[in-house]
């Protein structure tokens, strides 16, 4: 029952392997400064990519994932949302009110201010 | 989805409510900048008013629960509204030692008070939940707010390591917890502990491996927040880490709590599963994890120089006679650890009361020279620490002789008397641990530096605690009574 | 308890693989010697309960039993869990990191064993 996924994997891992291997028989080969950077759109690289970021985007980052999650959240109750209007509509704006004074904390506490 | 007609009672909820209205005023007061002993005290009117509320609930002694939709409970009974009692009052205690020494601490950060109300409101969510989920989530936004309070203090190794050894192996024993509770629904299709324990000693049940694999793995979360052996190697280095307000906190609120649960879920799915065909394998495996806490807890406790990591060890050793409720597992083991736990949070807050007045400006320096002569110098300080040790021992007339007697005879009416023996035998090692700490306060000549004056806020909490202390050894009919009949006492409350 | 049409996947097969992951997320976490892959193998215990919770879920309601819903209700709260901690571990990381560099947890021996 699984032959057509079967197929697909083979036919997948076929192309992916093709690409590479016809390229790297048949292309040319020329180790330049050049083509040997790494691919930066266009822009020569400059320096390593391996530093230490502002704790900042961690910051930032931290609370995207929170906001995020929580706002997940919401879809279980659109889609119960018929079953009890009222009393959802209230449970929905109590949750944001909770949300609410964490954003307030955020924003005063300058987490926001780059 | 159908709502039931006591879809919210809010008064089950009200003290849980309370607490987080209050955690999120204190938190806009560190937004705003008020004034922190303004904050201390607007904590302490919030622990105040669900301490009200859940009095209220006792009083009334209702055996409600309400339902929170899709098959959750949260539970209002005598049980629930008891610990609830407790752990306010830990809180309470912790805000006062917390009040006298943040400063000095270093850990004067204003989002400090919210989130000990926080992990309250987690606290008493999970002594109060019905469900497996309620109990995950009430767990998590205990320990969160915990882990984060342990390495509160900005700079110092200690208390970072505290936090993050406390945080790694926390959030493995959540894992451990959730994985459980995933197998455990896997056995019995819902997570209300009355539902499972229902579904697991039906008639046709058959997928008993699945099950007690599922208990034991929900044994072993929350054997790691309560500390029992093997699985309390954590809590010395974070005690002892962890700034000592916040272990005040940890080792009366976060204790109580964890236990709260573990006797919910051990008297409703671990009794149900008793009865089928791998049944005696959990309170085997149950009484060899208290077995090695008795030994582990005291003879740890022997070894230790450091008065902190000594009172460390002894939370350890006290988690194996709680242990002894919690095999019991029924009506007169829960309210045998009602009491253990009022008479434990009493006796161990008002010794890391005393202690966090002794040590010095670092926090450190809690080596047993420290408290010689102590009498001589601070007669009140050391009289409390000796009460309170003395009842830490089990020593009459104080509440924890009461408290190991109500565990005794619980595991004992259970039919667990080799257990009861073991923890009798141990009680008595207790006595030499506790037993030279008084004798360095009271039979050593001092060569210590002067001890600072004692905080205001500090004298209250240790008055609270010795008071408390005496007065349930002494009248301790009054708060088991309250529990053990769940019934009015105060007509027109 | 296998309910359903034959092409289905049956439930062990979920759990089996559930298992796998939730113990491969245990061996990380106690060989490993970084804070944060200890943390990843955590998360990774966290996502195997998931998968075992949503096969039981569908199992449950295939048997008929109406509380089944809950399986996949308890995902998004475990998914909440994960989120909350992954914020206040990598916060306590940090703190720790910007003083010593070094996410080692065996130079966690501050506090005497």
């Amino acid at each position: 029952m699984y032959e057509g996924l079967l197929m697909m994997f083979l036919a997948a891992g076929f192309i992916g392997a093709a690409a590479i291997g016809v390229g790297a028989l048949l292309g040319p080969k020329r180790a330049t400064p050049t083509t040997l950077a790494a691919y930066e759109s266009g822009i020569p690289a400059s320096g390593t990519a391996r530093e230490r970021f502002p704790v900042h985007f961690y910051l930032v980052a931290v609370l995207f994932i929170i906001f995020d999650i929580e706002t997940a959240f919401f879809f279980p109750l659109a889609v119960k949302f018929g079953a009890a209007p009222q009393f959802l509509f209230a449970q929905a704006i109590i949750f944001v009110g909770i949300l609410a004074v964490g954003y307030v904390y955020i924003l005063r506490r300058g987490v926001l201010r780059w | 989805m159908t709502l039931p007609a006591d879809f919210i009672v809010v008064s089950i909820l009200g003290p849980a409510i309370v607490m987080l209205v209050f955690a999120m005023i204190t938190l806009l007061f560190a937004v705003f900048q008020v004034d922190r002993s303004a904050t201390a005290s607007m904590a302490l009117v919030g622990v105040g008013t669900a301490a009200v509320f859940a009095l209220h609930l006792l009083m009334k002694g209702q055996q409600g629960a309400a339902e929170a939709g899709f098959g959750l409970r949260y539970l209002g009974d005598t049980p629930a509204t008891a610990f609830t009692l407790v752990i306010l009052l830990g809180t309470a205690l912790a805000i006062l030692v917390s009040e006298a020494d943040l400063s000095r601490l270093g850990l004067d950060h204003p989002e400090y008070y919210p989130l000990m109300l926080l992990s309250a409101t987690g606290a008493i969510v999970l002594a109060s939940a019905g469900d497996l989920i309620t109990l995950l989530l009430g767990l998590e936004i205990m320990s969160l707010a915990v882990y984060a309070l342990a390495a509160w203090r900005q700079g110092s190794r200690q208390s970072e390591e505290a936090g993050m050894k406390y945080f790694l192996l926390g959030a493995f024993a959540s894992a451990l917890l959730i994985y459980g509770i995933a197998l455990t629904f896997g056995a019995g299709g819902r997570f209300d502990y009355a539902g499972l324990a229902a579904a697991f000693s039906a008639p046709g049940f058959d997928a008993h491996v699945l099950a007690l694999l599922g208990a034991v793995l929900l044994l072993a979360g929350l054997g790691f927040k309560v500390a029992f052996a093997p699985f309390h190697q954590w809590l010395p280095d974070v005690y002892t880490g962890a700034p000592t307000p916040v272990t005040t906190f940890m080792s009366v609120v976060v204790k109580t709590a964890a236990f709260a649960a573990l006797l919910r879920i051990a008297s409703t799915v671990f009794a149900s599963l008793g009865a089928g065909p791998l049944g005696e394998l959990l309170p085997i495996m149950l009484g060899i994890l208290i077995g090695a806490t008795l030994i582990v807890g005291n003879f740890g406790a022997l070894l230790q120089s450091g008065v902190k990591r000594m009172l460390a060890y002894s939370a350890v050793a006290h988690a194996g006679y709680l242990g002894l409720a919690v095999l019991a597992a029924d009506t007169v083991g829960t309210n045998a650890a009602i009491f253990y736990l009022t008479a434990y949070t009493l006796m161990t807050a008002g010794a890391f009361a005393v202690l966090s007045a002794i040590t010095n400006a670092d926090d450190r320096g809690d080596e047993i020279e420290r408290f010689a002569g102590l009498a001589a110098r601070r007669p009140f300080l050391a009289a409390s620490l000796a009460i309170v040790l003395m009842s830490l021992a089990g020593l009459p007339p104080f509440a924890g002789f009461v408290g190991k007697l109500l565990v005794f005879q619980a595991a004992i009416s259970a039919g667990y008397v080799a257990l009861a023996v073991l923890g009798i035998a141990t009680s008595v090692v207790a006595v030499v641990y506790y037993a030279r700490v008084i004798t360095y306060m009271y039979f050593r000549e001092s060569d210590q530096e002067t001890i600072r004056p004692l905080a205001p806020t500090l004298r209250i909490a240790v008055v609270i605690a010795v008071v408390g202390t005496i007065a349930l050894g002494i009248l301790p009919g009054f708060w088991y009574g309250l529990v053990e009949r769940g019934q009015v006492l105060l007509a027109g409350f | 308890m296998r309910a359903g049409p034959a092409e289905v996947v049956p439930t062990e097969y979920y759990v089996a693989l559930s298992a796998l992951v939730f113990a491969i997320g245990a061996v990380g976490v106690l060989t490993r010697r970084s804070a944060i892959m200890i943390f990843l193998s955590v998360e990774l215990m966290l996502n195997a309960a998931n998968l075992a919770l949503v096969a039981y879920a569908r199992q449950w309601a295939a048997a008929g039993t109406l509380v089944g819903i809950t399986g996949q209700t308890a995902v998004f709260i475990i998914l909440a869990v994960a989120a909350a901690e992954v914020a206040v571990g990598l916060g306590i990381l940090v703190a720790i990191f910007r003083r010593r560099v070094s996410t080692d947890v065996d130079t966690l021996a501050e506090v005497r064993l």
